[in-house]
């Protein structure tokens, strides 16, 4: 029976998604997995929730697109990652464009964002790293994000940045000390 | 190399005598210098304060005294402290905690539900379509056509394919030509219907016109006849009607009928049939 079928592991939950009769169930379950781990993820470069949501459902539903097709070269967690974060990179780039367009600043649109934000506190720290990780570029806030709230390892950041581990060590040494020097600041 | 003297004492040796003939090079190096480049190359590389060389100046830059015996371990402290910052995920009086405010409790219980229900109603058009029935109905018609000619692509592929079978080759390009001669020849046959259309319309239209000499034409032919039976003797014509004089008498009675209108002719039949009885008729044949 398909209920039977072990869902825990990746491995069990993609070739159960490659049959048809578990195939939502298996889907299911892999949102319930991730979903959180994403979210956080693309919510702390987005900010709101509604654009959270937003590129949420877009990476799932190109998770439900291209999972049959995936070839497990690599981790589903790891492929997942890289298309939340291409999908966070061209909602951000989007962003800019439409920013440019009304002649504001992306970067203070997305520190309003911030500001806008439920229980915003410019004297916490907690705030204040947040707000030194949108004064990064978008490659070392990836980095800085997978770094240090996702604890991802440099082999499994290359695959998901398409970069290597020396120049991803690098980006991540340049925006911790940029964020501790943005801290020190004030 | 060797010297012009070395060379100049060789070619005695040998008893050659072109040395007025052939010039020996015309570079004149300073005596010794062979003898003496080794040591001189030598001292110029090992004795650093050399002055038969390259003059040493004074040197433009400066370096802060001890840098390059502290330069090693510098670099070293750097490393371990960019090792330290890039394998450790966590920053020195900075805490992960999360200041975002949490979506709703359901959010996530919920976010499942909502994709597959945004997946269902995107993998299925044809569901869409259910809401109309007149677009449903239009999806599988086409408005355009294609030309009418059935061609078989199985024969134009077979031109195509580089196989070796001469047959199939030749046919496709035929099938074309064939179709093209069959137009022609609809069009030719049309053209010659035309033709004799036109032709029995302009015959007519002359027929109408020329009755004259057509009559004319008939009298000619009267006379002719005319003159052909004159010439046929009277015996010949005797002998004709003797032989043949029953043929005459229904010629001649079927003239007669046939000039009497048809209602008389039935009345006079029915008449003369009406007057004669059967023992008249009945003596008529045993008479005759």
């Amino acid at each position: 029976m398909a209920q039977d079928i072990p869902m825990e592991d990746d491995k069990d939950l993609l070739a159960a998604f490659k049959v048809e009769a578990t195939r939502e169930r298996a889907y299911t379950r892999i949102v319930k997995k991730y979903q959180e781990r994403l979210y956080w993820h693309i919510r702390r470069m987005v900010i709101n929730h509604e654009d959270a949501n937003d590129v949420l459902q877009n990476v799932f539903i190109k998770i439900w697109t291209y999972l049959e097709n995936f070839r497990e070269e690599s981790n589903l967690y790891t492929w997942m990652y890289r298309i939340a974060t291409n999908e966070t990179l061209t909602f951000l780039e989007k962003e800019k464009k439409r920013s440019s367009l009304s002649f504001s600043d992306h970067e203070s649109g997305l520190s309003n964002k911030l500001q806008a934000e439920k229980g915003f506190d410019a004297n916490k720290l907690e705030w204040r790293l947040q707000q030194a990780i949108q004064s990064l570029p978008d490659k070392q806030k990836q980095v800085f994000l997978l770094r240090y709230y996702d604890e991802m390892p440099y082999e499994e950041m290359s695959k998901v940045l398409e970069t290597s581990t020396g120049a991803l060590k690098a980006s991540y040494h340049h925006a911790v000390k940029k964020v501790e020097e943005f801290l020190k600041k004030d | 190399m060797k010297r012009n003297i070395d060379i100049q004492k060789e070619w005695e040796a040998i008893g050659a005598k072109f040395d007025s003939q052939i010039a020996l090079p015309s570079f004149k190096i300073p005596d010794n210098y062979f003898d003496t480049f080794p040591e001189t190359m030598l001292s110029l590389v090992s004795a650093p304060d050399t002055k038969a060389g390259f003059p040493v100046t004074e040197e433009a830059y400066s370096v802060p005294p001890g840098y390059f015996e502290a330069l090693p371990l510098q670099l070293l402290q750097q490393a371990q402290a960019f090792e330290s910052v890039t394998r450790n995920t966590s920053i020195e009086g900075l805490s992960k905690q999360n200041p975002f405010e949490a979506p709703a409790p359901q959010y996530f219980d919920q976010l499942a539900d909502q994709l597959m229900h945004k997946i269902h109603a995107e993998v299925a058009p044809e569901e869409e379509l259910s809401i109309s029935p007149l677009l449903a109905s239009l999806k599988q018609s086409n408005p355009f056509s294609t030309p009418e000619i059935s061609v078989n692509m199985e024969q134009i592929f077979s031109t195509v394919k580089p196989e070796p079978e001469v047959k199939t080759k030749k046919e496709s390009p035929m099938f074309a030509i064939r179709r093209r001669l069959s137009f022609a020849q609809w069009s030719a046959a049309a053209s010659i219907a035309i033709f004799f259309v036109l032709g029995a319309m302009w015959l007519q239209t002359n027929k109408m016109n020329s009755v004259p000499t057509q009559s004319l034409a008939s009298e000619n032919v009267n006379v002719k006849a005319s003159k052909l039976l004159a010439n046929i003797p009277d015996q010949a014509l005797a002998e004709y009607v003797e032989q043949h004089s029953e043929e005459f008498d229904e010629f001649i009675l079927e003239a007669n009928l046939a000039s009497v209108p048809a209602t008389e002719q039935t009345k006079n039949l029915e008449a003369a049939i009406g007057d004669i009885s059967d023992e008249d008729i009945q003596a008529y044949l045993n008479t005759y």
